[in-house]
């Protein structure tokens, strides 16, 4: 599976929920799109990660 | 019609229905730190500021990025798509700002050249159509270009926002004629972004006619970062104003301000018969 681009060591049972606590990501303060899939700070769902699956996790930071 | 002691609530500036009574956006890039930043943008009066979206640092607690230095309820947010190099790479960073900020407001910005930042036109105005019909309030970053400046507006987009000069480059407005043209021929506001490095050319952009600026590096830069922000806010208000009040006609030589009758003169020379 890759996170933000990076291949990361996939395990069966493993949830986007276990994934962000192991990465120490504060569910409300992230977007998750995993896949197309979609989900807003503090409504990312604990569902199952798939070996071949693509997750982005971001956050706002400054810009112009 | 007499206009002088305009309040800055008389002129507000309109975008998607949305009614602001500054006009200066301002970025949240460069600064120091948060600290700072938070002063400035109270002392610049500007109520839409601009954020970007970033993948977390994995593995860094408490990377939380700007979450807690805005006071959100505060500014309208204007999410931006930096450092996307194509259009299918903004949409995608404006799906995952609209789902972090709770605005579909996106500053679409689709740069393939890192060194000048030019934007691309052609994936400027493809991402901008995507993104319309998705529901977003798109304001594109896009090169002083008039026709592409109608294009967008044909698509849908809120506003143009063509640029002064390249971004960050604070070399002023190197584009004027071009603006002009966007300006007289505009269906929606046009911001002018990126460039402006003093505040006398943010009053410029206004009179030349444009409904708004966005300042970002001349202030975070500025070595007082918060009296710059308030000398920008003056700024453009000052310049919009001076558009309203409308200017004088120029002439190609000198009219004397004062009474050509009745000067005090001294005696004529006698001339020696």
């Amino acid at each position: 599976m890759y996170v933000n681009g990076e291949q990361y060591a996939h395990r069966d049972g493993l949830t986007l929920h276990a994934l962000l606590a192991e990465l120490q990501v504060e569910q409300g303060a992230v977007v998750v799109m995993h896949d197309d899939k979609l989900y807003g700070a503090g409504k990312i769902p604990d569902v199952l990660v798939a070996a071949p699956d693509v997750i982005e996790i971001v956050t706002m930071m400054q810009g112009g | 019609m007499h206009e002088a002691g305009l309040q800055r609530g008389d002129d507000p500036l309109v975008i998607a229905g949305q009614t602001f009574r500054s006009r200066l956006m301002v970025g949240t890039g460069k600064y120091t730190d948060f600290a700072i930043m938070r002063e400035a943008l109270v002392a610049s009066g500007a109520e839409i500021v601009t954020v970007s979206i970033r993948r977390v640092e994995l593995g860094a607690p408490g990377h939380v990025g700007i979450l807690d230095a805005i006071d959100f309820a505060s500014y309208q947010l204007l999410p931006n798509t930096a450092g996307c190099r194509t259009a299918d790479e903004a949409v995608r960073v404006a799906r995952l700002a609209r789902a972090m900020s709770e605005t579909n407001w996106v500053k679409l910005e689709v740069i393939p050249d890192a060194k000048y930042l030019l934007p691309d036109p052609v994936e400027t105005l493809r991402a901008a159509e995507i993104l319309v019909d998705a529901g977003f309030i798109v304001l594109p970053y896009m090169h002083a270009d008039p026709v592409l400046a109608r294009r967008l507006a044909e698509v849908g987009c809120a506003t143009v926002m063509p640029l002064a000069s390249p971004i960050g480059s604070g070399r002023g407005i190197l584009t004027r004629a071009a603006l002009e043209i966007i300006v007289e021929e505009a269906t929606v506001p046009v911001v002018v972004d990126a460039g402006l490095g003093v505040p006398s050319e943010a009053a410029a952009a206004m009179e030349l006619g444009a409904d708004a600026v966005l300042v970002n590096t001349a202030i975070a830069e500025a070595r007082d970062p918060v009296a710059m922000a308030a000398a920008f806010r003056k700024a453009v208000e000052a310049g919009r104003e001076g558009l309203r009040a409308g200017r004088m006609a120029t002439r190609a030589h000198a009219s004397p301000s004062s009474p050509t009758a009745g000067v005090v003169r001294m005696p004529e020379p006698e001339v020696p018969v």
